[in-house]
This record gives structure tokens, C-alpha cells and sequence, in this order.
């Protein structure tokens, strides 16, 4: 499994230096993704980080909670689980909130996802929970600064008569 | 004074009466979505800034028994406006309304009012709604920041911004001013106060938007006497264009592209529904989406980021074409320009939230425009009330 790394989140998580750096790469790669999607069982290489991940996971946790899911159990991982921890390592790595959506399959078009019925979470419904159709205001906290205050003359030097004779 | 010190305000006695209004100066950025009024003095200070929603909605039956959302005066803003001379106007937009806005119109069922692209904002009786329910807003809030109400009338001296489409033509000028000027009172029922204001026809100037954003530029940071200049302003709900030539604001292009955020939307929403096999996503979902590059459907987060740069593609691509067009009638060539400003929060969208997964519209022109000549510069006017600041400095560099 190789050298093993510790990153800290809410407490300390041990993956694999593998892992990392296949966490590490993506980041990189996508410094400014908010969002990276991750297609349990599309990919064998991704299949073999997460399960490689999952499973140091939940030694980690089978260790201080006998009713955690065991190592075994990381071949069906908890989908919310998952989606929290990867959130917690890429905010580690990143330094940053990120996104992440893991779902189980491919996902082609919502008639397929509805069709396997599969159990789906999202990180980004975190901040996604407005319905309101409309526009408001912002509220009065977040009103603007007016401009500050000018120089007339300065001005009128500026935007003069000559400025907007051709108008 | 400062109107936006709330606090100051809300303890205001509203009972309070004096004598001591003079005249005031306000710029109003009439936008599609949004109207940004600036209350100012003679002097070159900006008293006070509000952004507030453009939509609103005419009641027909009262909403007493609507609790008000929270504590915030944008919370309470139920209004009932007469216009004391509308039966002396030819083309009265109204001669009493009873309006709501803000929060307190979402948590109403009721149903919203919005300005359209279909019209000139001239034609439309919202703008003149709108325009005079903001004026009596910021009145009210300038006479709390100032701790009473106004005794008497109070003249107001107005500055808006419209579409070039409706600046081009002196008949179209004098006809909105014609429709607006007028004694009006207002009352606040959730805010237990009244006022009273006038605007006289004399006392209105109305500027193209994309004029408004060179004035502003030219009054922030002024531009090269020797090079010339191009400026790109999109709306909610169309985008107009405008030239600065060897330290001269030239005319505008007359035609007004109906084109703006809203039919970014509007295109995105049929891609996404086209793609996905599903119904068109709301407005709201879309918005959203611009900012991720991610669409919430159903329980899934979908990557729609080929459906953005469609549309921005599709809306640069009008931009594009109108722009040149606008160039032609100035005798302008593209290699002239030394630089374009885009204006308007359409243009960098995608941006606000560090996303990267679709560069922003106008990169997209950008793109476009390099095809043309390679050494203008592009660059996005960050401020999203560089209009109404343009409106400002222009009354400033008049007023005697």
C-alpha cells in the first residue's frame, strides 16, 4: 500500500499514498473545480483508489467503533458517507471548500437514474435549497456602498463639454 | 447623511415633520431585473445606494392580513401612489396603484409585474411604476436619515438611464418625460408615513445606458485622448453599445440587441431540456447552474457546462454582429478600438464563484473579436452601478 499519509480533517483520516496522490492529481489538474463527479463502477482505476480509501476508512473507524461498517463492507459503501469524506479530504488537500457528488453507475440521463432507483447524494445541495423563482433585493447588510464623493471640477475637466459634444 | 445607515432610519419617528427637504438630486438605473438609485447633492457626494428589485406586483385586494417577512424596510414595502395630475396627461401610466415589492411580494400570492424586451421601456407603464416607487423609496429614506418626514412637497431632480433605442429619438425623450413629470404622493401603510414629491418635466435627464458606463469610465479613470473605445452594456433583457473617439462620446448605435441575461437563460434552459429529455428548469435552477456548471435535477447533479457555452456562444455571437454593425455606423474599424468595456454582471458570469468549467461571455467575444483585430483589449467593468455612478457624474458636470 506504500507509504501511508495523514491529513487532517475532524480528527485524523489515514489513506494510502496512492490515494493521496490520485486526490492530490485530480486537484491539481482542476484547481478551481468546485464539483468533481465520481462514477462509482464506471472506471476500474477510480474504483481501485476509492475501494483502496474505503477501506483504510473503515479499518480506521472499525477500530474505535466495533459498530462501524468493516473493511468488507467498503465494496457497498455508504453513498453519504462517501460524499462526506471525500468532501473532508479535498477540503483538506485543497485548502477550500469543494464539491463532490459520488454516484453508483453511470449516469447517462435522468430516465437511467430513475430506472435503477439508486440511493444518490449531493454535497451541493448544501447551498442549493432556494425555490424562489423571483428576484429580491439584496437584504439591506448587503446593500452597496454609494461612490464616493468626487471632485466636481475634476470632473467636469474630465467629462466636460468636449467629452459629450459628440452626443 | 447616509441613507444607507438603516439602523439610524428604523428609529426613525416618521410622525416628525419639518420643513428643512431641499430638492433631490437621484440617478436611477431603470434595469430589467434590478434598479439602482443614487441619491446625491450639488456638491459631488453620494448620500446613499439602493439596489432593489425591479419586479413588483399591483394589488387588487389587500394584503393586511400578510405579516411582514422581517424587520428590514425592504421587508415592509407595500405602497399605495397616486399621481395627482394624471388627468392632465395625455398618456397618464397611471393615476393610482397599489404596489408591493420585495420580500413582502414573494411571501403574497401575488401576481409579478415585470419590464419586457418586446417593448420600449417608454411604452411600458412598469418603468414609470417602478421609476416613481423608487423615488418615493429613497425620499423616504433620505427623510429618515435626515430624522423627519417632509412638511411639503419635495421637487425631485431626476436622472435615468434607458435602452439607446429609446435615447435616439428627441419625440421618444420628451414623451417618457412628458409620462413621468408629475406631483406625487405616496403612502407606506407598513411604514405608517406619506410623502409627497414632484418631478417637472425640466428636471428629468434621461442618458443611454451604454453612454452612461463611458461617462463613468471617463469620470473614474479617463481614457487615451488618441485612441478610441468601445463599450458593451447587457442588461437583464437587451444590451446596447456605445463609442468614445479621440476624447468624444460618439452617438449610439440606435438598434437596442434584445438580447441580455435573461435570454442566456432562456437558451439554457431549452438545451438542458433538450439534452436531458426532461422539462425546461426555472429560471432560478439555470442561475444556479451558471455559477457551477452543475444542475440539480432530481436527486442527480448533472454537468450541463456544454449548454452554457452553447448559449454564451449563441449571445456572443449577436453581441458580436450588432457590435460590428454599431462600428459601421460610426465609421469605426475594429483595429481602431484600443479597448472595449463590458459591462453588466452577464458578461462575467462563472466567474463570481471561481468556477472554471465555462469561460464567461466575454471571453466568448472576446474570442470573436481577436478574429477581427488582434490587439484590442477586453475589459470587464467590474461595478455593477457603474451606470447609475455614470448618471451621477453626467447631472454633476450640468448642474450650474
Amino acid at each position: 500500500m506504500g507509504e501511508e499519509k495523514k491529513i487532517s480533517i475532524s480528527g485524523t483520516i489515514t489513506i494510502s499514498a496512492s490515494v493521496f496522490e490520485s486526490i492530490s492529481a485530480a486537484v491539481e489538474l482542476m484547481p478551481s473545480v468546485l464539483g468533481i463527479y465520481i462514477p462509482l463502477g464506471e472506471s476500474d482505476a477510480i474504483d481501485a483508489w476509492l475501494s483502496e480509501m474505503f477501506t483504510d476508512y473503515f479499518r480506521m473507524k472499525a477500530e474505535f467503533d466495533p459498530t462501524a461498517k468493516s473493511k468488507a463492507a467498503a465494496s457497498n459503501v455508504d453513498l453519504n458517507e462517501t460524499n462526506q469524506l471525500l468532501r473532508d479530504i479535498l477540503r483538506a488537500i485543497n485548502k477550500r471548500p469543494v464539491g463532490v457528488v459520488a454516484t453508483q453507475g453511470m449516469m447517462t440521463s435522468p430516465a437511467v437514474t430513475q430506472s435503477a432507483g439508486e440511493a444518490t447524494t449531493s454535497v451541493f445541495a448544501d447551498n442549493d435549497t432556494s425555490t424562489d423563482e423571483s428576484y429580491v433585493s439584496p437584504p439591506q447588510d448587503e446593500q452597496p456602498a454609494p461612490p464616493p464623493p468626487v471632485d466636481i471640477n475634476k470632473l467636469r475637466n474630465r467629462v466636460g463639454a468636449s467629452f459629450l459634444k459628440g452626443k | 447623511m447616509e441613507l444607507n445607515n438603516f439602523t439610524a432610519i428604523k428609529g426613525c419617528d416618521f410622525a416628525r415633520r419639518n420643513t428643512q427637504h431641499s430638492p433631490m438630486f437621484l440617478a436611477m438605473d431603470l434595469g430589467s431585473t434590478e434598479t439602482r438609485s443614487l441619491v446625491f447633492n450639488s456638491a459631488g457626494e453620494s448620500q446613499g445606494l439602493i439596489h432593489l428589485d425591479s419586479n413588483y406586483a399591483i394589488l387588487s385586494r389587500g394584503i393586511d392580513h400578510i405579516g411582514n417577512p422581517d424587520d428590514e424596510l425592504s421587508s415592509k414595502l407595500e405602497a399605495v401612489i397616486i399621481d395627482r395630475t394624471a388627468g392632465n396627461k395625455t398618456e397618464a401610466p397611471f393615476s393610482k396603484v397599489h404596489v408591493v415589492k420585495g420580500k413582502l411580494r414573494n411571501v403574497a400570492d401575488v401576481h409579478v409585474v415585470n419590464t419586457t424586451a418586446n417593448a420600449s421601456k417608454i411604452d411600458q407603464d412598469p418603468t414609470y411604476i417602478n421609476c416613481v416607487f423608487n423615488t418615493a423609496y429613497m425620499l423616504l429614506l433620505r427623510s429618515a436619515a435626515m430624522g423627519a418626514l417632509p412638511e411639503a412637497t419635495v421637487p425631485v431632480d431626476i436622472t435615468v438611464s434607458m435602452p439607446p433605442e429609446d435615447t435616439i429619438s428627441q419625440n421618444r425623450i420628451d414623451r417618457f418625460k412628458s409620462r413621468l413629470a408629475g406631483q406625487y404622493q405616496v403612502t407606506f401603510p407598513r411604514l405608517d408615513s406619506t410623502i409627497q414629491f414632484e418631478i417637472k418635466a425640466e428636471d428629468i435627464t434621461v442618458i443611454s445606458e451604454p453612454n452612461a458606463v463611458a461617462i463613468y469610465q471617463q469620470g473614474t479613470d479617463p481614457l487615451d485622448q488618441e485612441s478610441a473605445f468601445g463599450f458593451i452594456d447587457i442588461g437583464g433583457r437587451s444590451a446596447g453599445y456605445s463609442f468614445v473617439r479621440g476624447g468624444v462620446l460618439l452617438e449610439d448605435n440606435c438598434v437596442t440587441e434584445p438580447v441580455g441575461g435573461n435570454t442566456m437563460q432562456n437558451i439554457i434552459a431549452t438545451l438542458v431540456a433538450d439534452k436531458l429529455n426532461i422539462h425546461r428548469p426555472t429560471n432560478d435552477v439555470v442561475n444556479r447552474a451558471l455559477k457551477t456548471g452543475n444542475i440539480k435535477i432530481g436527486s442527480r447533479m448533472i454537468d450541463i457546462s456544454s449548454c452554457i457555452n452553447a448559449a454564451k456562444q449563441e449571445i456572443a455571437s449577436t453581441l458580436f454582429n450588432g457590435f460590428t454593425t454599431a462600428m459601421d455606423s460610426n465609421n469605426l474599424q475594429a483595429q481602431q478600438l484600443s479597448k472595449i468595456f463590458c459591462s453588466g454582471r452577464s458578461f462575467g458570469v462563472s466567474q463570481d464563484e471561481g468556477g472554471i468549467k465555462s469561460p464567461s461571455l466575454m471571453n466568448a467575444l472576446e474570442g470573436m473579436f481577436r478574429l477581427r483585430s488582434p490587439y484590442t483589449d477586453f475589459q470587464l467593468i467590474d461595478s455593477q452601478d457603474a451606470i447609475v455612478t455614470g448618471l451621477m457624474y453626467a447631472r454633476l458636470c450640468a448642474v450650474e
